[in-house]
């Protein structure tokens, strides 16, 4: 009991150092941060629940006023910007990243987490996040598809990356990746 | 890691949170309904006057506050400029600048803990899902308590590799730096077993 | 005078396929014991067992707290880690000192009186209001002691809470530790603090290698480190 509450607290605390860390260019020009990596982590490594309620903690802290949102965002403000879609839908994509990680338990850790953070980090998580924009932004759904195509590239890696860490972790310290446990 | 408050005191921070979040919610949603560029601009022109009227450093603080707004910014002009749109890409702006900058107004006059309340109050019907108040609460101080720790460790671990490699790290301090977070959960939590006798 | 006694039965703790501890049958009830060994020799393993975080995979340990009152681990052992950073974590020396107070029931009251006699007793009446992220390393390590003090555990386990510490901060320790009532299990690789001990146990791959006086203990045990040293 106290573990979960220990690990779903310091993974929360992670989805903000992460974003707080310096932001990566990749090839296409577009600084991305490691934030939504944060979030498929969650999930990937605590699992459906608890990888929602660390994401639910981190933006409870944020609608308290907390600038931990990637670029000292916080306050309410997240949640009526034109990425609010996606701070919204970040709890549900960790909690579908986590469902898949553990359903697909006869396949390996690598797989498993890779398909759990692709469809929750990008396919779950761009659905409200696109309509969030679209309500902001006041244009047409496939006209803000194409905006959030820009972050497709970088989403991609950082799904891959999330499945490479979560393979790593699970071989280090598998007691504590509670969603293969 | 301090929450976003304004540098000064301002009179908005004695208005009671629930109103400023009421009216915040009716103030969004009218928003949206503004069609004409006129009305747009005369209620832009209101709200910034409202924050001059706070002070000048009030004034320079929300407007540092909308800068994460500037790519979506810069998008709409383009968009708009190429669309040739101009008004549509004009009302669109001071729409997201409007609505982003009441939301911090009511973000940085009111208290932590009168919005923790708030929530509080929300969470209050939900307490038959059976939820732990006390769980809630050690992860609240847990998560504020390792935050610095976790920034001064990805700090040292950065360090640690530039001196290496001459260059800064990206991607490749993530894993010991979560490596170090989960070894530090098994520690605080048998510290925190070793201290909760017999709680579950 | 409360006499406390730890009596373990065959206890032996395995994981992964490893034995971490095995066989161990062993009463403790010296006012000062120290558990020495080289790393992975299951020193904080038995450690964890006798203060009851976790169970031995076999074997049984019972604790007594007066002649034959039998009493619980979690009750009446208390621990304190090597790390304070890992052992604090409030903001405040009140809440960090009242959080086990408040598990173990008490009435806000009682709390507040609590924490107020336990900081006199360290004489540290002055930190009362202050955050926990003003004091320095040693500090931090006293207050671990102290806020697990204040839950009157009958034995308190030092697991190696000397490491890293600099000299005058351990003598410092050192004098606070002399003046508990409790029965003290230290385990540190420091061989002078234990040369006043009442006995020294020598744990070597989960079994205990030598047990005895210090003084026949602590020397064989130096010069089997000379005689094996490497890498």
């Amino acid at each position: 009991m106290e573990k979960n509450i220990v690990l779903i607290s310091l993974f929360s605390a992670s989805i903000a150092v992460l974003g707080l860390a310096p932001k990566v260019m990749i090839a296409s020009g577009v600084p991305i941060t490691a934030q939504s990596m944060g979030i498929m982590l969650c999930g990937t490594v605590l699992g459906a629940k608890r990888g929602a309620l660390a994401v639910l903690l981190f933006l409870a802290l944020c609608a308290l006023g907390l600038p931990l949102l990637s670029g000292g965002r916080g306050g309410l403000g997240i949640f009526v910007s034109p990425s609010a879609g996606f701070v919204i839908g970040f709890p549900l994509a960790a909690y579908v990243a986590g469902w898949l990680t553990t359903r697909l338990k006869m396949i390996n850790v690598f797989y498993s987490s890779l398909v759990g953070a692709i469809t929750g980090g990008i396919f779950v998580l761009y659905i409200p996040g696109i309509i969030g924009m679209s309500i902001t932004l006041g244009k047409s759904i496939s006209e803000v598809t194409l905006i959030a195509l820009i972050y497709l590239p970088g989403d991609c890696i950082k799904a891959i990356l999330c499945a490479a860490l979560t393979q790593t972790l699970f071989k280090l310290r598998p007691t504590n990746v509670l969603s293969r446990v | 890691m301090l929450a976003l408050r304004f540098p000064k005191p301002t009179a908005l921070d004695n208005v009671p949170a629930t109103i400023k979040l009421l009216i915040l919610a009716f103030a969004t949603s009218g928003i949206f309904f503004i069609e004409t560029l006129g009305t747009m601009f005369l209620i832009f022109l209101a709200i910034a006057m409202f924050h001059f009227l706070l002070g000048w450093q009030i004034f320079k603080f929300s407007v540092k506050l909308l800068k994460p707004l500037l790519p979506f910014i810069a998008i709409m002009v383009f968009w708009h400029l190429y669309s040739r749109d101009l008004t549509g890409g004009l009302l669109i702006i001071m729409r997201l600048l409007l609505i982003v900058s009441l939301a911090n107004l009511v973000t940085c006059s009111t208290k932590t803990s009168e919005i923790a309340e708030i929530i509080d109050k929300i969470l209050g019907p939900m307490r038959f899902l059976n939820m732990n108040t006390q769980a809630i609460s050690l992860s609240v101080i847990i998560f504020i308590r390792f935050t610095p720790i976790m920034l001064e460790r990805h700090h040292i671990l950065s360090l640690a590799y530039k001196c290496r490699s001459g260059r800064r790290p990206s991607w490749q301090i993530i894993l010991p730096l979560i490596l170090s977070i989960m070894d530090d959960a098994d520690h605080v939590a048998q510290s925190l077993k070793s201290r909760s006798t017999f709680r579950v | 005078m409360i006499e406390p006694k730890l009596v373990l039965n065959k206890i032996s703790y395995k994981t992964f396929g490893r034995v971490i501890l095995e066989n161990l049958t062993l009463t403790l009830d010296e006012k000062s014991i120290g558990i020495i060994g080289k790393n992975g020799s299951g020193k904080s393993t038995l450690a964890k067992i006798l203060c009851g975080l976790i169970h031995p995979s076999s074997g049984e340990l019972e604790v007594y707290t007066n002649g034959n009152t039998k009493s619980f681990p979690r009750l009446d052992v208390g621990i304190v880690f090597q790390n304070p950073d890992h052992q604090i974590i409030f903001g405040t020396v009140e809440d960090e000192i009242g959080f086990g107070l408040k598990n173990l029931g008490y009435s806000k009251s009682e709390i507040k009186d609590k924490i107020a006699v336990t900081l006199q007793k360290f004489n540290k009446a002055s930190w009362i209001g202050s955050s926990t992220a003003t004091l320095s390393h040693g500090q931090r390590q006293l207050l671990c002691i102290m806020s697990i003090f204040a839950m009157d555990p009958k034995i308190i386990i030092l697991d190696e809470i000397f490491s890293g510490l600099d000299l005058p901060t351990t003598k410092a320790l050192e004098n606070y530790l002399k003046e508990l009532p409790q029965m003290i299990i230290q385990i540190t690789h420091d061989l002078s603090i234990l040369k006043k001990s009442d006995r020294i146990i020598w744990l070597d791959d989960g079994k205990v290698f030598l047990d005895g006086s210090p003084k026949s203990v602590l020397i064989e045990y130096s010069q089997h480190a000379q005689r094996n040293m490497k890498l």
